[in-house]
């Protein structure tokens, strides 16, 4: 405390120079028309900006609960594309209201555990029942199909990664509309196989491939990759070609559930498996 | 006593000249404005520091009152009040013994033409930037600020000459 005192004596000159300025410049900027504007205006932008900088601060430690936020309004707006609407234009009598039905939900979650390097590779996600999730459920990201829901708990799932061997899905040729099987080789996990495409068929590298409307777990047309190359095996009627993944398995974070609400209208008129 | 009621007398003289009479002159350069009345604080008695920006202070702000520019004198006297024993020191490289009143006698002719130059300077920066108060004019303002500089540094060497010269060498 004394050596304060002592410093203020000290430089008693400068600190009585920086009052008085101070005061006049409140005075200048307190009483003239044109420096007041100019001053608040200044300030205001100021702390204009400082308010903006802490509030992008702090958006930044809510970027989960934004995320999240996100995702629940992606899952929104993907059940109200066009391949997530079932048309029901074969009644007889249409009112245009009830004409659109919805066939598609989207579950949002996260992964909490994945693996691509086994042959039988299996996600976990943070969602589970009390999301809405149930068994046999498509599982797709914004790049394209992740897998099947296996095992549901109330808080997680279990999901048949597409990297499985017992994983088959059916698939198109976005471009001339051939229908085959996309399953995984076990090699790579950044490519899959399609074969059942019929040898009389042009294809070329490049190709997309989505799914196809036979499945009941994807809307038809979630992107699954394109075609990156194929061989046409000794003796067999069908090429085998590999498609790149759109999705990078390896670095998959967030997922959608899909919940298809015709799935049990649609497979009570199908014929069981094993009544066929 | 006395020399303060001649002080008082003599602000109110340059209060007189610089409203009446050089702010009535007409405008022969370009932006400029004939400003004398901060030489009241070159002719201030001997005091310290303190005292002579206080007269600054209040001295700055009747000629505010004057203008309507509240604050802005006040700032740039202010300052010449804090600056003016430091420059005078620096100008004469000597260590005491600073002769008040009469700096032209102190520092003599040359030297104190560009005292006041220096003194003009200082105040014409503070006052310009805080009439103009942007960035936006800086080159008009500097402009401002050299040619008032000019002017307030010949009349304060006129005015040093008519009232304190004569007086010093009689």
């Amino acid at each position: 405390m004394g050596n304060i005192i002592a410093f203020l004596v000290r430089h008693h000159k400068f600190f009585i120079f920086v009052l008085l300025e101070a005061i006049c410049f409140s005075l200048v900027v307190s009483y003239n028309k044109k420096q007041s504007n100019a001053f608040f205006g200044v300030s205001h932008e100021l702390s204009g900006r400082l308010d903006q900088g802490f509030s992008n601060l702090y958006a930044y430690f809510h970027l989960n609960q934004i995320n999240r936020d996100l995702q629940a309004e992606n899952a929104a707006l993907r059940a109200k594309m066009n391949n997530a609407i079932l048309l029901d234009t074969g009644k007889t009598k249409n009112i245009a209201d009830t004409s659109i039905h919805q066939r598609y939900t989207f579950v949002p979650a996260n992964i909490i555990n994945n693996s691509v390097t086994n042959r039988n590779n299996y996600i976990t996600l943070d969602a589970g029942s009390r999301q809405g999730i149930t068994k046999s459920l498509g599982v797709v990201s914004t790049n394209g199909i992740v897998g099947v829901t296996r095992e549901v708990s109330p808080h997680f799932t279990s999901i048949l990664s597409i990297l499985h061997k017992d994983f088959a899905v059916s698939a198109e040729i976005t471009e001339n509309k051939e229908i085959g099987t996309v399953s995984w080789d076990g090699e790579n996990p950044e490519v899959m196989i399609m074969r059942d495409i019929p040898l009389h068929i042009h294809i070329r590298k490049g190709m997309h491939i989505v799914t196809s409307a036979n499945s009941n777990l994807f809307p038809k047309g979630t992107p699954i990759g394109v075609i990156d190359r194929f061989i046409i095996k000794q003796a067999d009627a069908f090429y085998t070609i590999y498609v790149k993944l759109g999705t990078d398995m390896r670095n998959l974070r967030t997922v959608y559930v899909v919940n298809n609400l015709v799935k049990q209208e649609q497979e009570k008129v199908e014929p069981k498996p094993d009544a066929r | 006593m006395i020399s303060f009621v001649r002080y008082f007398l003599m602000f109110l003289f340059i209060l007189f000249l610089q409203k009446y009479v050089l702010d009535l002159t007409p405008q022969f350069i370009p932006y400029s404005r004939p400003v004398l009345f901060f030489v009241f604080l070159l002719a201030l008695p001997p005091l310290p520091t303190i005292w002579v920006m206080a007269v600054g202070f209040v001295g700055g702000l009747i000629f505010d009152v004057f203008y309507d520019t509240p604050g802005i004198n006040a700032a740039a006297c202010v300052l010449i009040g804090y600056i003016k024993d430091p420059l005078l020191r620096l100008f004469k490289n000597e260590e005491d013994n600073i002769s008040y009143g009469s700096h032209i006698v102190y520092l003599g002719f040359g030297r104190f033409f560009f005292f006041a130059l220096t003194i003009s300077f200082i105040f014409h920066t503070i006052y310009g930037f805080l009439d103009a108060f942007n960035l936006a004019e800086t080159g008009q303002t500097i402009i401002r600020i050299i040619t008032n500089t000019i002017l307030s540094a010949i009349l304060i060497y006129i005015y040093e000459i008519i009232f304190f010269y004569r007086k010093a060498t009689a």
